[in-house]
């Protein structure tokens, strides 16, 4: 398989993550480039092409509330969950828990079956 | 800054309005928080290149807008195939046919190029532009109806997997399909031999009963009456044939080849030797046009005849080759049918 390939997948396998990982960490309120700071320093990096559409979407989905506010002398739009976001937040949580416990499950019946 | 700015107002552009302010001001936010980052590691205001890398790893204003757009498409990846099904039928049935005949027509008949003199030979080109042009617009703007119904209408995902088509064995014959050759070709034998009288033959019988007798028609009839019977009941032989055993085999797959190519050779074997009257059946149309005599039709009905039977024969050759690939590929394509 080339780099092309393994690239592709690999941004396929990222994707589906990066609203989870936005739910998770706007359970403290953050404003856009901060968030997104963050998600980078813990290994989920996201542009901003792909950060800030999604945070919209959220937003007109329910599960995202924000509020513009002055700062160091610049307005800034923070963003943090909702109730209802919450809710989401952990079914979601659970349902990828219980998706890489069977991944993993997998894994391992693949590496002792070629044995 | 002066660039930032630039930049802004050339994604701006592409926003809808509504969200234009909003969107701006939040990506002004993060442009100059992250300028205001970099300038703290480098220690450094960021000179003039530095902000154009900046921007260029953002990607282009209309790559940024695009993203804050709603997902939109004429035809959706649901239709799409179904699309492109459609547009290689109409090329199929429509275009490809019209192209072999004209080409057909340029290549072997110079009575045609003499009545398309020079550069007019491509004006039927031009109409056949116009009309793939048309096809291909009425398509796709039926395609992007059914995209818009189709995302309104949740009930669209009703479906019967019963009513899926049966997958064919490429190498069985249909029974109903052979018992419909042999009635038009017993059909076509009779009016041949003179039993059935059809539209054109009111024109053969004279003047008296019509505008005159259609040019080559009789000509046509007495050169190759006997070929004709013998071609169309071998044809008609081939499909009984098929009715008791409904299955192609190589002797069956060459026998109709050499059949479809007996039809083609007869038919420009014809017209090849007739190309100075062809041109005088131009010339006369184009005296006559304009003049609402009867007689004005005679050439039409001639002219006709030489493209159906120019028609014929492409589509003879066609279904010929078509033959001789399936024999080439008899064992693949039986081997298929027997996996079924």
């Amino acid at each position: 398989m080339t780099n092309d390939q393994f690239d592709i997948l690999r941004l396929e396998l990222r994707r589906g993550c990066v609203p989870l990982a936005v739910l998770a960490e706007l359970r403290t309120e953050q404003y856009g480039y901060t968030l997104r700071k963050a998600l980078a320093d813990l290994g989920v990096v996201v542009d901003e092409g792909t950060l800030y559409p999604l945070l919209r979407r959220l937003e007109s989905q329910g599960l995202l509330a924000s509020v513009w506010r002055e700062e160091e002398k610049r307005p800034k739009r923070y963003y943090r969950l909702t109730a209802e976001g919450r809710r989401i937040f952990d079914r979601l949580a659970a349902e990828w828990r219980s998706l890489t416990s069977s991944l993993e499950t997998i894994f391992k019946e693949k590496r002792h079956g070629s044995h | 800054m002066d660039l930032i700015d630039r930049y802004l107002n050339a994604v701006r552009f592409w926003l809808p309005k509504a969200q234009r302010r909003d969107i701006i001001a939040e990506l002004a936010a993060d442009i100059r928080s992250q300028v205001e980052d970099r300038e703290s590691a480098l220690g450094r205001p960021l000179a003039s290149a530095d902000v154009e890398a900046l921007l260029k790893e953002r990607g282009s204003p209309y790559s940024v807008a695009g993203r804050y757009l709603p997902q939109r498409q004429l035809v959706g990846p649901a239709l799409f195939p179904l699309y492109v099904f459609v547009l290689k039928i109409a090329a199929a049935v429509y275009l490809v046919p019209w192209l072999l005949v004209w080409g057909a027509l340029v290549a072997f008949f110079p009575a045609y190029r003499a009545a398309h003199s020079g550069l007019a030979v491509f004006d039927s080109l031009g109409s056949l532009w116009a009309s793939a042009v048309s096809a291909f617009a009425l398509i796709t703007a039926g395609f992007a109806v059914a995209e818009w119904s189709k995302r309104r209408s949740a009930a669209r995902r009703e479906w019967d997997p019963r009513r899926l088509p049966a997958v064919r064995d490429a190498l069985k014959i249909s029974r109903p399909g052979s018992a419909a050759e042999i009635v038009v070709d017993l059909l076509f034998l009779a009016w041949w031999a003179g039993g059935l009288s059809f539209p054109v033959s009111v024109f053969m019988k004279g003047a008296s009963s019509g505008p005159g007798p259609v040019p080559f028609w009789a000509d046509f009839r007495a050169q190759f009456f006997v070929p004709v019977i013998l071609l169309i009941a071998a044809s008609a032989a081939l499909s009984a044939a098929a009715l008791v055993r409904p299955y192609w085999t190589r002797a069956r797959l060459a026998i109709r080849a050499a059949l479809d190519l007996g039809f083609a050779v007869l038919a420009l074997s014809f017209l090849g030797p007739r190309t100075s009257e062809v041109t005088r059946l131009w010339a006369s149309i184009r005296a006559a046009s304009g003049s609402g005599s009867p007689g004005k039709w005679v050439p039409w009905l001639g002219l006709n005849l030489v493209f159906v039977l120019v028609l014929v024969a492409v589509i003879c050759l066609a279904s010929a080759v078509y033959n001789l690939i399936r024999l080439v590929r008899y064992d693949v394509l039986r081997e298929r049918g027997a996996s079924l």
